[in-house]
């Protein structure tokens, strides 16, 4: 039985609900297209040719481009969509507290080792619920749902991926743990707090505030990002624009600066000496997940795509030996320079009250991104082929 | 520094504490979350590098009970012997501050260490 059923079948939710979580499922994926050009994977002369040739060839987008680029624009797709659980959460069909509930009796009732296949019969999707991927949803903590735990990965069986994909909950098995709720002192404003409380809703744990410490800080966009998706969050920053203290400046200091920076040496030398590359990149994955939380917890949304990109990148890396990781770190691993040159121009421009836009308009910056997204291209590009 | 080693293997205790021997640092071993706690109680830690599964309390389930419980200040470095994605953000959002991919060798333990104590 699938997830959707039982909670249809338990009157968790009605069939009208689940059909408009359906409709909205399908109208957020991003078109392929438009995921092509967000993705900056093709420049404007190479989309125009593309454009011809699907014309010409009477065929579709997903036709004509080549695999690694197929591949990297479902990647993008996956990782920009929904989960039904997660919409019916969003639109208030379902409580945090009956998801849990719903979801720990399904699972219950399942063979453990059992993946339930489900869900959406449409033209363009069809997403699975793995049976590990429920555990997931014990990830649940009092009214915050984690979604940032959410992540897809690509039907092996499926011929066609651009009809088909599989979307897996990825699971902690644990039912505790991530949100903090000690007491401590606060330093925003009450108006600040009031507009972030308003901002994130009923799943953002207010203690977050309290800590006054960088270091503390961060942890607690480490835990915030645990139960909230960054997509949430932008999107909540996009909704209520707010006052907010900027926590992307607290996080992403000199310290972080030098730290990542440290790191990007310590990858390079272990390349150069014939050393342990993947060691070096969880430390890496590490920092640039906090920055882009922070990023995204700011409404820094360029800045934090391109942080998603390295993200994806080290994801990558992480399935790769050393004898790709060496030569690939030797060749890429410096473009992290021009990467954290970028983010510090921006921290600098928004403690100076300019907007990201604004700030990416500026010739020396506006080049740096460019040379940045690049970089990131190329980077992608050599592990695809490799 | 004194470190706490808690991982269930003694060959890998043995090995950790060989490299912190020879940097001139102490190593005291927990085989477990429980033995660790135990120890704690007892000892000041600067550093505690902790195994993934371990059996009695596992490597997060330690995580979880310093959460609630704040037996220790120390930072607390993750071994394990995958680099995930998801159990780097499990690690961290449970209060790990680094994550080390077993085996490791010494320039690697102490790169980490450099980075948790910006040495």
């Amino acid at each position: 039985m699938f997830f959707a059923k039982y909670l249809i079948d338990n009157k968790y939710i009605n069939k009208e609900q689940f059909l408009e979580c359906i409709k909205i499922h399908q109208e957020i994926v991003p078109s392929f297209f438009n995921s092509l050009v967000e993705l900056n994977l093709l420049h404007e002369d190479e989309l125009y040719e593309l454009c011809q040739q699907v014309m010409k060839n009477k065929s579709t987008f997903v036709d004509e481009v080549s695999e690694d680029v197929r591949d990297m624009v479902y990647d993008y797709q996956k990782n920009n969509q929904k989960s039904i659980a997660e919409l019916l959460y969003e639109n208030g069909y379902i409580s945090a507290e009956n998801l849990k509930e719903a979801a720990k009796s399904y699972r219950d009732q399942l063979p453990s080792s059992q993946e339930i296949s489900v869900v959406q019969d449409s033209t363009e999707e069809k997403s699975v619920i793995s049976a590990a991927a429920l555990e997931s949803l014990k990830e649940l903590q009092g009214d915050s749902f984690d979604m940032s735990e959410f992540s897809s990965s690509e039907d092996s069986k499926t011929e066609d991926v651009s009809n088909n994909k599989e979307v897996e909950l990825e699971v902690e098995a644990e039912d505790n743990g991530v949100s903090s709720s000690e007491s401590s002192e606060v330093e925003l404003s009450a108006a600040a707090i009031e507009s972030l409380k308003e901002l994130q809703g009923e799943s953002f744990d207010m203690s977050v505030l309290g800590e006054s410490s960088n270091e503390n800080n961060e942890k607690k966009v480490q835990e915030q990002l645990n139960n909230l998706s960054e997509k949430e969050i932008v999107q909540n920053i996009a909704n209520h624009k707010t006052d907010v203290e900027c926590d992307f400046a607290q996080v992403f200091n000199l310290k972080k600066y030098n730290k990542i920076l440290k790191i990007k040496d310590m990858i390079l030398k272990a390349a150069q000496n014939d050393g342990e590359v993947s060691n070096y990149l969880n430390s890496l994955y590490k920092e640039i997940h906090v920055v882009k939380g922070a990023a995204a917890l700011d409404g820094v949304s360029k800045l934090s795509k391109i942080l998603d990109v390295w993200e994806l990148i080290i994801d990558l890396l992480f399935k790769k030996d050393e004898t790709f990781l060496r030569p690939w770190a030797n060749k890429y691993i410096t473009s992290l320079e021009e990467t954290l040159d970028v983010s510090w121009k921006i921290r600098e421009g928004l403690n100076g009250n300019h907007s990201e836009d604004d700030i990416l308009k500026q010739d020396d910056v506006k080049s740096q991104y460019i040379t940045c997204v690049s970089n990131l291209k190329n980077s992608l590009k050599y592990i695809k082929e490799g | 520094m004194n470190i706490l080693v808690v991982d269930d293997s003694k060959a890998i205790y043995m090995m950790v504490s060989q490299m912190l021997d020879e940097a001139g640092h102490t190593s005291i071993w927990a085989e477990n979350g429980v033995d660790a706690i135990d120890k704690i109680k007892t000892n000041k830690f600067d550093a505690i590098l902790l195994d993934w599964n371990m059996p009695v309390m596992t490597g997060p389930e330690f995580l979880e009970k310093n959460k609630t419980d704040s037996f220790t200040d120390a930072p607390i470095l993750m071994m394990t012997t995958e680099n995930k994605p998801d159990h780097i953000k499990k690690a961290l959002s449970l209060g790990a501050v680094e994550y080390i991919m077993k085996p490791f060798t010494s320039d690697i333990l102490f790169d980490k260490l450099e980075l948790v104590f910006d040495l």
